[in-house]
């Protein structure tokens, strides 16, 4: 989206503007999706976490600032809900069954893009990624799928560009040896249905 | 993009929404966008000509009182 027309969109959303909110969501809605689905592993999270997101912006429409990027805005919204659910997750397993091993997506849970995957590589590729921790996971997805820069990138995980950088080497060496060790397996081998 | 380790993962087929959900979160984002317009032309509407008569009356009333007040206190001292 040019910066021109993402600042008129901007100032139509502020005014409360129905065809600019649906500008907005038709530019961003598949990209914000497919960031929350490969972040939760989980499509009806996903769901919800978007269209909460989405929620927010309308509420939040009126006091938006003249000069905001809607791009960075919506993956800080979304980024910060998934955040928050999976605080909430941790805080219903451990009150039920204790901490370890119980964080919501372990490494043996396909996600639901493997099921769907083209490839044997893709599929190795969704796997090794959703055993990732989350952290390592949404810095990999912001600079590979988002479109966002790696500045904007920082400024959606609340860290400096520097923090950022030395997050992603980590995740990129924690992705490397997930690969690695991601067996091959067989185009038609049935996957367990997570959403 | 350059790195081919992030390459791998762009590449990755992109996700879309079940279309009956998609069309319904949009819609709700509609109902509070309506409900935002609703509220805030209420805001902005100048207040109905009854409802500054009303306004004027009561000051005028409030005028009034004073005004006999201090005149029965003025002349009733003397």
């Amino acid at each position: 989206m040019e910066r021109e027309t993402e600042l008129t969109i901007v100032e139509r959303l502020r005014a409360g503007d129905r065809a600019a909110f649906d500008e907005v969501y038709a530019a961003f809605n598949d990209r914000v999706f497919t960031f929350l689905l490969r972040l939760s592993c989980r499509r009806d999270v996903a769901e919800d976490l978007l269209e909460e997101t989405w929620l927010r912006l309308v509420t939040h429409a009126g006091r938006l600032s003249p000069d905001t990027t809607l791009g960075p805005w919506l993956f800080t919204v979304a980024r910060n809900l998934h955040v928050s659910y999976l605080r909430s997750r941790l805080l219903e397993d451990t009150s039920s069954a204790g901490l370890v091993g119980l964080w919501p997506y372990g490494a043996h849970r396909p996600s639901p893009f493997e099921e769907t995957a083209a490839s044997e590589l893709e599929r190795r590729v969704e796997r090794a990624l959703a055993s990732l921790p989350s952290g390592s996971r949404e810095v990999l997805l912001l600079v590979a799928t988002s479109g966002l820069s790696p500045t904007e990138a920082a400024s959606v995980c609340q860290i400096s560009p520097e923090a950022f950088r030395q997050r992603l080497s980590r995740a990129r060496t924690q992705l490397t040896r997930a690969l690695e060790a991601v067996p091959p397996m067989p185009a038609s081998a049935p996957f367990e249905v997570t959403s | 993009m350059s790195d081919p380790l992030l390459d791998l993962i762009a590449r990755l087929p992109p996700a879309t929404m079940a279309p009956e959900r998609a069309r319904r979160s949009q819609a709700r984002c509609h109902r509070v966008l309506a409900r935002r317009a609703t509220t805030a032309s209420n805001r902005e509407r100048p207040l109905p000509w009854h409802a500054w008569s009303r306004a004027l009356v009561g000051l005028v009333a409030v005028y009034l009182t004073e005004a006999v007040r201090q005149a029965l206190q003025a002349y009733g001292a003397r």
